[in-house]
């Protein structure tokens, strides 16, 4: 059945073509405008990547193309689809006739995104069947078709599967099949790979480009990953506070950026060549007080007086075209940063394991009581980390990488092996003991805001860890209070404040804080930085490599980014299906990995520096 | 949708002037349903100055008179009198105050009772968790009016302590399942376990953090409580195996008035809308509270 | 999955075992039931000879084997007034009770489910702030009230429907409402906020952006998934069904075995009460158990997941 192969016809419309775009919440007086006088286009078969940090409205402007945004938000300027106009006016009814058909959109959550009660088999039938207004038989052999087209394992098998039944990835093919039940000529993808593991997010992108190549179909690839933005992408445009600060191709924009705000994204982009990233102070302004001038202005180090004054926008003409910046001081030049650059010697690393580890595990197994019986996470694990030493533990979800972290602070003991720290038994939570050992090892866990108390001031939960280890006067646990602020780069401001008044970065800046009260040696960082955007990101993983240095702080950095790994952690550890793996130097191990899933695991990453000299066939 | 955190209002919780001003702009009905719910407990606390005639004495001349009547002695009732010549508004603020009596305080010793009982499943988990879990199973499967019932059948009626204890209990398994499930999720997967790796013992863990966080919850649920305890309060009394003569309350009265529907509505519609009105407020009182305190819905716009 | 029914089921027997040894102990500790029973000025002989011939004499334990040996038998104990079998006398009520407490239950689903989807259909509209309305309104009436008020208006103002009887259709409409309208209000007002969960949900944004109409999504997807949890409150109701229809049969004269334990109460006739109380706990923890199959019927989930464990 020749589903997909559409005649390529050279007069096709164009599938996407948006102009002076604008969308505002509420009414009169108090409407906020979210996105500003945005215009794009995509041809068909080109693949356009929207980036920008979350905030910035590259979601609400693919809601806003499929009319999906709701009651309460207003629509101004003009959206085509490839043979509709999308108007504020259209009624449910009429948008539902095109969506589907003209275009489809795939979410980040996919799991999420489909019917929970229903097997996706009926779900995509019903799909197929509606929008190809097929019979039933017909419409369940096309949906059998799709999933075979998606790549979906066991296509036959899995028609009956619930959504619950299936993994992120393949919940995430099945919406990828759904969405081309209407043959559509674009495809909107709202951050399709942000929650899937590594190797997954690879196959995926990899689909939808072959699927692309396949079908000439338009998408708009929506993400706040630049790496994953270059890999896949034709042609970029980037968003910042409602508009578009910078478009063109993507080798033009990911080589020599023009707009600081791109330029400042890329610079945060950890790389696998040990960049070490500077990340972008400030946030991205909300939409009820966005500057007058340049949004960008007030994070921005070439701002000038016209800039904070004056709106940087180009001519219509200019937007039209399809290589566009909004700024008074655009950047020129290619992009300087050397590649093969050396990695920044930070300690000298001894040899592994020995009497003289700070913190090491020998044959560590660790066993979860189920209602099943005994889960084992890990197994055999041994390695070890020297005095202000920086190790990386490595590996997809469900690897064992956080149980490492749960058998060096005493959360779990030891089914077989040991677990010590400076040479004695790590105690267990809840012992004695423990109480002792929380003065030398803290945590930093992966979401701030679940790790603080909601209703207490984040200057008494700094404070507190001193005040249950009965340590200073009233006097000095403040006056060390506002130290540690200092120190983690807070003001003293937000002492007074509460966790969910502040940023997700200030706030994981109030753990890491309070983690570092008591003076420890060792800080486990679990995942610290994942649930935070890429610059706020790049700004943590700074103040972590500060605190490394000054502190005489060790570090141990557990992780799924390897990148982030490798600019952070003088070694590394790679975990799979709770085995130890492969160990080493990180500069060693990332240049020449001994392991095949190590291998893998580097291949599958998406790299902003990586040459893309693999054809990009874009066959018209 | 990321423009709900952009537009997140900054709110801080603290002190009177807070309660106030969110009192203020609150809907008009929730203000008027407060004010009903004032005036109730004022007429509870003062019942015995305000009521103008004895509750008890009864004037077989002035029998049935319809509100705002004058009886041949020349006394004046504003709410009419019952079938022994009682006054009405007397009686009725006699009854308000019993029957706020028991609500208050049962509500109170039920919340108490029902908090720790949750509070120590959580915190011993294993068998304890286990028998205080099946005996809330137990209790959520069975109507508390026929549990009560039974106690009242053994005991007899006209112990007002007992009664009270009995009423308040309703409820408590409730209070038990909430202070349970918020105490075990805060420990296991929140800031309590971060707390606890700083070296926190968990008696400062219970009272210092989770104390505070799941109060909330706890003030919402007596706020769902409290109607329903009037109500179990005055069904039983209604039914003649709650408040005994010569005390009285709402659901004494109306089960007087019952006998008079045909030529004396009074009766038993002014201690009836006596309990509407009292219930009522109290669910949009609490329906109100409910938002105002849960932090996921009071940013919205 | 079948491992989960089994543990369902003892769970039940077990919630059955506990309830006839709270029966047996709060009949025989927190009282003498023969002093409770017999006049105060009763001679202490023949308390003592009553004892005696029910066996209260003899200890603890053996009195609990043999309370649970007679329930086997069917012996719930004899009423003392006539002499007749507890279980008999509970027995003839039973028929009416079902006939309105049924009712009351069609009532309670006929009436909320629709209202609570046209106010979450509508939402923010007059229509949905109406139904609310009602809907608070409606909980907060107290039974009692709203059984008097009913025959106040339709019997004793319009002469539309007699006050009392039960012989015929016309005499369950009053009972009925003053039954059922807390529990419609209930599940109206948990329809709509499961509805509008459910609405604001992934996946019906992602139906909107596969072409489905709002027609369509409403009634394939949003019900069926929004119906899931409103069966534990339908569970519930049963409970508030069975308390509520105390009050109701008594307002109503109503011949059930609500009026029945009330009369049994105020003349202490224990024999009865442990009858009805039993037998209400019966039926509360069957309906529990209904309810917790009835999942594995309708939501996938539970039905696959249910091996591991606990919901």
């Amino acid at each position: 059945m020749p589903d997909f192969a559409k005649e390529t016809d050279p007069g096709r419309a164009m599938p996407l073509a948006i102009s002076n775009l604008t969308v505002s919440l509420g009414v009169g007086e108090g409407r906020i405008a979210v996105v500003e006088d945005v215009s794009m286009q995509v041809r068909p078969g080109e693949i356009l990547g929207l980036v920008g940090e979350s905030g910035s409205g590259k979601s609400v402007t693919c809601l806003a193309a499929l009319g999906l945004l709701g009651s309460g938000w207003q629509t101004d300027g003009e959206i085509r689809l490839a043979r509709t106009r999308i108007a504020g006016s259209m009624s449910e009814k009429a948008l539902s006739s095109v969506r589907g058909l003209e275009a489809a959109m795939v979410f980040q959550d996919a799991s999420a995104s489909l019917n929970p009660i229903q097997r996706i088999g009926k779900q995509l039938t019903e799909t197929v069947a509606r929008l190809r207004k097929v019979g039933r038989g017909e419409a369940r052999e096309i949906a059998l078709d799709l999933l075979r087209r998606v790549e979906m394992p066991d296509p036959e098998e899995r028609f009956y599967s619930y959504p619950f039944q299936l993994s992120g990835g393949q919940n995430q093919r099945v919406m990828i099949a759904v969405a081309l039940a209407g043959r559509p000529e674009l495809l909107f993808a709202d951050e399709p790979t942000t929650a899937l593991d590594v190797t997954v997010q690879s196959q995926i992108l990899e689909l939808i480009k072959s699927l692309r190549d396949e079908t000439k179909m338009g998408v708009v690839f929506v993400s706040h990953d630049l790496g994953v933005v270059k890999e896949v992408c034709d042609s970029v445009a980037v968003m910042y506070a409602g508009r578009i600060v910078e478009a063109g191709s993507v080798d033009r924009v990911m080589n020599s950026p023009r707009h600081p705000y791109t330029m400042g994204l890329i610079e945060s982009m950890p790389t696998l060549s040990g960049h070490i990233p500077d990340g972008i102070e400030g946030q991205v302004p909300s939409p009820l007080n966005r500057p007058p001038g340049c949004a960008f202005a007030p994070r921005c180090g070439r701002a000038r007086e016209r800039c904070r004054k004056e709106l940087p926008i180009g001519s219509s003409d200019e937007k039209q075209s399809k290589d566009y910046v909004a700024c008074f001081f655009p950047l020129t030049g290619d992009l300087t940063r050397a590649v093969n650059s050396e990695p920044v010697v930070r300690s000298k690393v001894a040899n592994a394991g020995g009497e003289d580890a700070l913190l090491e595990l020998k044959g560590a197994a660790c066993d979860y009581g189920t209602r099943r019986g005994l889960f084992r996470a890990i197994s055999g694990v041994t390695l070890s980390m020297q005095k202000g030493g920086s190790l990386a533990v490595i590996g997809e979800s469900g690897s064992g990488k956080s149980t490492i972290g749960k058998l060096m602070l005493g959360i779990e003991p030891t089914s077989e092996g040991t677990a010590r720290f400076n040479g004695r038994p790590v105690p267990i939570l809840g012992t004695k003991d423990h109480i002792e050992f929380t003065r030398s090892v803290q945590l930093v866990p992966q979401n701030p805001y679940l790790s603080l108390d909601p209703r207490a001031a984040i200057g008494s939960q700094i404070e507190e860890p001193l005040e249950i280890h009965g340590i200073g006067t009233r006097q000095e646990r403040r006056t060390r209070k506002f130290e540690l602020l200092e120190a983690v780069g807070l003001h003293p401001s937000l002492s007074d404040r509460y966790p969910h008044e502040v940023s997700g970065g200030q706030c994981q800046r109030v753990v890491i804080a309070r983690a570092l009260a008591l003076r420890p040696q060792v800080l486990i960082c679990n995942e610290a930085t994942a649930s935070l955007d890429v610059s706020v990101q790049a700004r943590i993983i700074e103040l972590l490599r500060d605190l490394h240095g000054s502190h005489n702080l060790s570090i141990v950095f557990i992780t799924h980014d390897l990148r982030l790994a490798r600019s952070l952690c003088d070694r590394v550890a790679v975990m799979r299906s709770g085995q130890l793996v492969e160990l080493g130097e990180t500069t060693a191990t990332f240049e020449d990995p001994q392991h095949p899933y190590t291998r893998q695991l580097l291949a599958s990453i998406p790299d902003v520096e990586a040459e893309h000299d693999q054809s990009r066939e874009i066959a018209q | 949708m990321a423009f709900a955190e952009a537009t997140e209002t900054i709110e801080r919780r603290s002190g009177l002037r807070t309660v106030l001003a969110r009192v203020s702009v609150a809907p008009l009905i929730v203000k008027m349903a407060m004010a009903w719910l004032i005036l109730v407990l004022f007429i509870a606390v003062t019942a015995h100055w305000i009521m103008p005639y004895d509750y008890q004495q009864t004037a077989l001349l002035s029998r049935l008179l319809p509100p705002g009547a004058t009886g041949p002695a020349g006394d004046f009732h504003i709410l009419g009198t019952d079938h022994l010549g009682r006054d009405l508004l007397s009686r009725l603020f006699s009854s308000i105050q019993l029957t706020m009596l028991v609500a208050v305080f049962g509500t109170v010793f039920g919340a108490i009772v029902g908090s720790c009982i949750g509070f120590v499943a959580a915190r011993f988990r294993g068998w304890v968790d286990d028998i205080i879990m099946v005996l809330v199973d137990f209790q959520a499967s069975m109507p508390f009016v026929i549990i009560a019932l039974s106690v009242i059948a053994v005991m007899g009626t006209g112990n007002m302590l007992l009664f009270i204890l009995l009423v308040g209990f309703q409820g408590w398994e409730r209070y038990a399942r909430i202070s349970r499930g918020m105490t075990l999720s805060a420990v296991n997967h929140g800031y309590a376990a971060s707390i606890r790796l700083l070296g926190a013992g968990t008696m400062r863990v219970y009272l210092r953090h989770i104390l505070p966080n799941i109060l909330a919850a706890l003030v919402v649920q007596v706020s769902i409580n409290f109607p329903e305890t009037v109500i179990l309060e005055t069904s039983m009394s209604f039914l003649g195996v709650g408040i005994q003569p010569p005390n009285t309350s709402l659901g004494n009265l109306l089960s007087y008035g019952r006998d008079y529907l045909l030529n004396a509505w009074w009766i038993a519609g002014v201690p009836g809308c006596a309990i509407f009105f009292t219930t009522l407020s109290m669910s949009v009182v609490g329906d109100w509270l409910r938002d105002e305190l849960d932090p996921t819905t009071s940013s919205r716009a | 999955m079948t491992g989960f029914v089994i543990r369902k089921i003892l769970r039940t027997l077990f919630t059955l075992f506990l309830v006839v040894t709270f029966v047996f102990f709060v009949l025989r500790l927190t009282g003498d039931p023969v002093s409770a029973m017999m006049p105060d000025d009763t001679d202490p002989a023949i308390l003592d000879e009553l004892r005696k011939q029910w066996g209260l004499d003899r200890p603890l334990g053996i009195q609990y084997v043999e309370y649970w040996r007679n329930l086997f038998q069917g012996d719930f104990g004899n009423a003392y007034r006539d002499g007749r079998p507890a279980l008999e006398i509970v027995a003839e009520r039973i028929p009416a009770t079902l006939k309105l407490t049924l009712t009351a239950f069609a009532f309670i689903v006929i009436a909320g489910f629709p209202l609570g989807i046209v106010a979450a259909v509508k939402r923010g509209t007059a229509i949905d702030r109406g139904i609310m309305t009602i809907s608070v309104t409606g909980f907060s009436l107290p039974n009692f009230f709203l059984g008097i008020l009913l025959i106040f208006l339709l019997s004793v103002t319009f002469r539309l429907l007699p006050a009392y009887g039960s012989d015929h259709w016309y005499n369950l409409i009053m009972p009925v409402i003053t039954l059922g309208t807390a529990g419609a209000a209930v599940i109206a007002r948990f329809v709509r906020s499961s509805m509008l969960e459910v609405l604001n949900s992934p996946y019906i944004r992602a139906c909107r952006a596969r072409g489905m109409t709002e027609r369509e999504i409403i009634w394939t997807v949003a019900l069926p998934n929004a119906s899931i949890p409103t069966i534990t409150i339908l569970g519930f109701m049963v409970g508030t069904i069975i308390g509520g229809s105390i009050v109701t049969e008594t307002v109503f004269a109503w011949p059930g075995i609500g009026r029945l334990l009330i009369d049994a109460v105020t003349s202490r006739e224990l024999a009865v009460v442990q009858t009805v109380v039993m037998m209400t706990a019966a039926s509360m923890v069957f309906a529990n158990l209904a309810v917790d199959l009835l999942y594995l019927v309708i939501d996938p989930r539970r039905r696959y997941a249910s091996g591991t464990g606990e919901q």
